[in-house]
């Protein structure tokens, strides 16, 4: 009973906040403490955020945690994520960077995960901060996810696969290129626009303004999405100057076979539009990130090299002890 | 979590919908005691449906050889072994409950919904590529060389051949588990099919069907699943007039163990009474065929007739506490079942009802010590307007040659 005790006190502090919140109609998403600067540059930056462009802005960090709020739920691989935005010719630039040792470019298995990234937005700017995960029917989000696996092209056999024939082979026989599914067609972007008003209801928008692309390097993934200040579609918001809007980011790591619900998610931040020029640091800035060192090619060769010393000695060893000849060594 | 009734459990259980959803079930009968595993089945299937580019490790029509074969491997002992590290010593059954309602008694275990985490939607686990791949490998080859020749030691005296496809479930569990809500099962005949538009390649499907019938494809990036054959249920095959069909894989099956049909079912997804329908007959007046691994919770609609020679410990853990008594009748059939028996593949159309035209005493033979009579009747399949489609007798027809052949 005595260990039971501050569970119920934890429990009815809950039920406490629960019962305020409800009261005052505050929502705790609003109490953001964390602002993104997009900052004005007077050159395109492009898309690759290890250029020394994007590396030399001081990112804002934005810390992440596994979604706990509906089924499937888990995640929580990436701790925090790096942003940096800029904007330029009226159109907005959002990178994020973070650290997976793993990256994952195909969803090539059964058991293959693509890595793959978010940001989410209010589908209209400077409308009440919609739900955190996935926006509510009557406040619906607009969301950009990046995934590494669409930046490539399609798997083929799968390994040490073979197949004498494929009778068709067009497009009617890919199915899901057939029904139309965005993921699935033959030219494709790797980032793509989506809406959503709740859970289960993430659906394909117009993604022709949105341009986007992931890069690999040391460790981390950085990953830059551009859109127009004016959306190209519905449920879209338009970027301003003179209003900051809500954002909040997603991150998967397909190596632990994050998908969909599970993820690392942040809470909503605020990105506001502004003339400054961005803050810059040396590029070389080290610590941001863990110390990343590339699996090494000589260990598997000092294995090797061990292991080929062992079996040719046990081979000579071997053939000296059958040869007549050789050394005695069987029992007389 | 709402509930839903599954009968096959005796009980409510939890499920994430309210219902089954369908007014008419695609359902069927496989009778184990005669498949051969030859796989003209999975050949019909897979040449029908799966032979595109990234469909290379599927085969929505499997047939595997039981105790130590499966597609993919282990996939039955694996969700039990999930089951039961989840309820330890609790998956058990209260047979002594029977009733119209509660047919197998009531199952007190835990289904895969009830199992389930609040992490999750069902218990379930995501098959890699490896076990996917060389199907129905060493389930019966010779596992070593010997100077007498090859052995075969797993077998131990008995196996039989499992055939699978997609159970269509009433309580689909990818359907349950699906976060996009890119499955559904159709109301007019309770096939679930994944939206190939809406599918997004998170594979919770995969991981949640007891039976692993949903299959991911690489070179789209969705999972694909067993489609029922839908085209020939509904009728749009040229060959039957508009009429349904079975699929692909019942309508090639060469040992004629299967038999199709299309059940009414009321609101909580019991059967509709309809004794005169073979498939209501055979799983409810004569409850000679069971569901595969009931306890999973999905209320499966594939239905089995348990192979006789198989001990009963290990059938009662894959079709529930009806195996006794479905061997018993199966064994010794009456002659209204021995009758439905014949309906097996006798025609492609889907058979709606069946009458029984009593014929004269053909033979006696002796079954378990006793006598037992077979009469020459006939079995009359009907379509669903009661249109006669198929007629078949008991005794298989005698043809004599004529001396001269004109053939060769």
């Amino acid at each position: 009973m005595r260990r039971a005790l501050p569970k119920l006190g934890v429990l009815m502090v809950l039920v406490v906040v629960a019962v305020m919140l409800r009261v005052t109609e505050a929502n705790p998403a609003q109490a953001q403490t964390l602002t993104i600067g997009a900052w004005r540059v007077s050159e395109d930056p492009g898309l690759d955020g290890s250029a020394p462009e994007w590396q030399s802005i001081l990112p804002v960090f934005v810390p992440t945690t596994a979604q706990q709020i509906t089924p499937p739920m888990g995640g929580g691989a990436v701790e925090r994520v790096g942003i940096r935005a800029v904007h330029w010719e009226d159109q907005l630039f959002v990178m994020l960077e973070w650290s997976d040792f793993t990256p994952d470019y195909f969803s090539d298995r059964s058991e293959a995960f693509t890595d793959a990234a978010a940001i989410q937005y209010p589908a209209e700017a400077g409308s009440e901060v919609p739900f955190i995960c996935m926006g509510l029917a009557d406040q619906a989000v607009n969301i950009w996810q990046w995934r590494s696996d669409q930046q490539g092209e399609l798997p083929g056999l799968p390994p040490n696969g073979y197949v004498d024939l494929y009778p068709q082979t067009d497009d009617l026989h890919l199915t899901a290129r057939a029904a139309g599914n965005p993921l699935s067609q033959e030219v494709r972007s790797p980032v793509h626009n989506l809406v959503a008003g709740g859970f289960g209801t993430l659906t394909s928008s117009d993604s022709d303004a949105l341009r986007g692309q992931g890069v690999y390097s040391d460790g981390r993934w950085m990953v830059v999405y551009s859109r127009p200040f004016e959306p190209a579609g519905e449920l879209q918001p338009a970027f301003s100057p003179d209003q900051p809007i809500d954002v909040a980011f997603a991150v998967w790591d397909g190596s632990r076979q994050e998908r969909d619900g599970i993820k690392s998610v942040s809470a909503f931040t605020r990105l506001a539009i502004t003339p400054e020029d961005p803050p810059r640091r040396g590029v070389a800035a080290t610590g941001d990130w863990p110390a990343y060192t590339p699996p090494s090619p000589m260990l598997a060769y000092s294995i090797g090299f061990i292991a080929l010393v062992v079996i040719v000695a046990g081979a000579v060893w071997f053939y000296l002890r059958r040869r007549p000849d050789g050394p005695d060594v069987e029992e007389s | 979590m709402t509930t839903a009734y599954n009968w096959q459990l005796g009980r409510d259980m939890d499920y994430r919908f309210e219902g089954g959803g369908a007014k008419r079930q695609f359902a069927a009968v496989f009778n184990i005691n005669r498949c051969i595993a030859c796989q003209t089945c999975t050949m019909a299937c897979k040449s029908t449906w799966t032979f595109s580019p990234g469909q290379e490790l599927m085969w929505w029509n499997n047939v595997e050889t039981k105790p130590y074969g499966g597609y993919p491997r282990h996939w039955d002992v694996r969700t039990l072994e999930l089951l039961e590290e989840a309820n330890p010593g609790g998956q058990v059954w209260d047979a002594g409950q029977h009733s119209e309602a509660a047919p197998y008694g009531r199952f007190e275990g835990k289904t895969v919904f009830e199992a389930a985490s609040p992490e999750q939607r069902a218990v379930g686990y995501l098959p890699a590529d490896e076990e996917w791949s060389a199907p129905n490998r060493f389930e019966d080859h010779g596992t070593g060389w010997t100077a007498k020749g090859t052995s075969l030691p797993e077998h131990e005296g008995w196996f039989f051949y499992l055939a699978r496809i997609c159970n269509h479930c009433t309580y689909p569990a990818c359907l349950a588990a699906c976060p996009r809500n890119a499955i559904y099962k159709r109301p007019e005949d309770g096939i679930v099919l994944i939206d190939q538009e809406r599918c997004r390649g998170y594979r919770k499907c995969v991981e949640a069907c007891p039976y692993k019938k949903s299959m991911y494809r690489p070179s789209t990036g969705t999972s694909e699943k067993c489609i029922g054959c839908y085209p020939r249920v509904e009728g749009t095959d040229p060959l039957t007039d508009g009429h349904p069909m079975e699929p692909r894989c019942m309508a090639a099956c060469v040992g004629k163990i299967r038999m199709q049909g299309l059940v009414s079912v009321e609101a909580d997804g019991t059967w509709t009474p309809d004794p005169e329908h073979p498939l209501y007959y055979l799983v409810h007046e004569e409850q000679v065929a069971l569901p595969l691994y009931p306890q999973f919770g999905t209320q499966p609609n594939i239905y089995y007739i348990p192979p006789r020679w198989v001990p009963r410990d290990y059938l009662r853990q894959m079709f529930g506490p009806g195996v006794d008594h479905a061997i018993e009748r199966y064994t010794r059939p009456s002659r209204r079942l021995l009758a439905v028996l014949q309906l097996f593949r006798a025609s492609q159309q889907t058979i709606f009802s069946f009458d029984v035209d009593e014929g004269e005493r053909v033979g006696e033979v002796m079954v378990g010590g006793r006598p037992y009579e077979i009469f020459n009747d006939t079995a009359i399949g009907f379509d669903a307007d009661g249109h006669e489609i198929v007629r078949i007798r008991v005794e298989e027809p005698l043809h004599e040659r004529p001396l001269k052949v004109n053939s060769i």
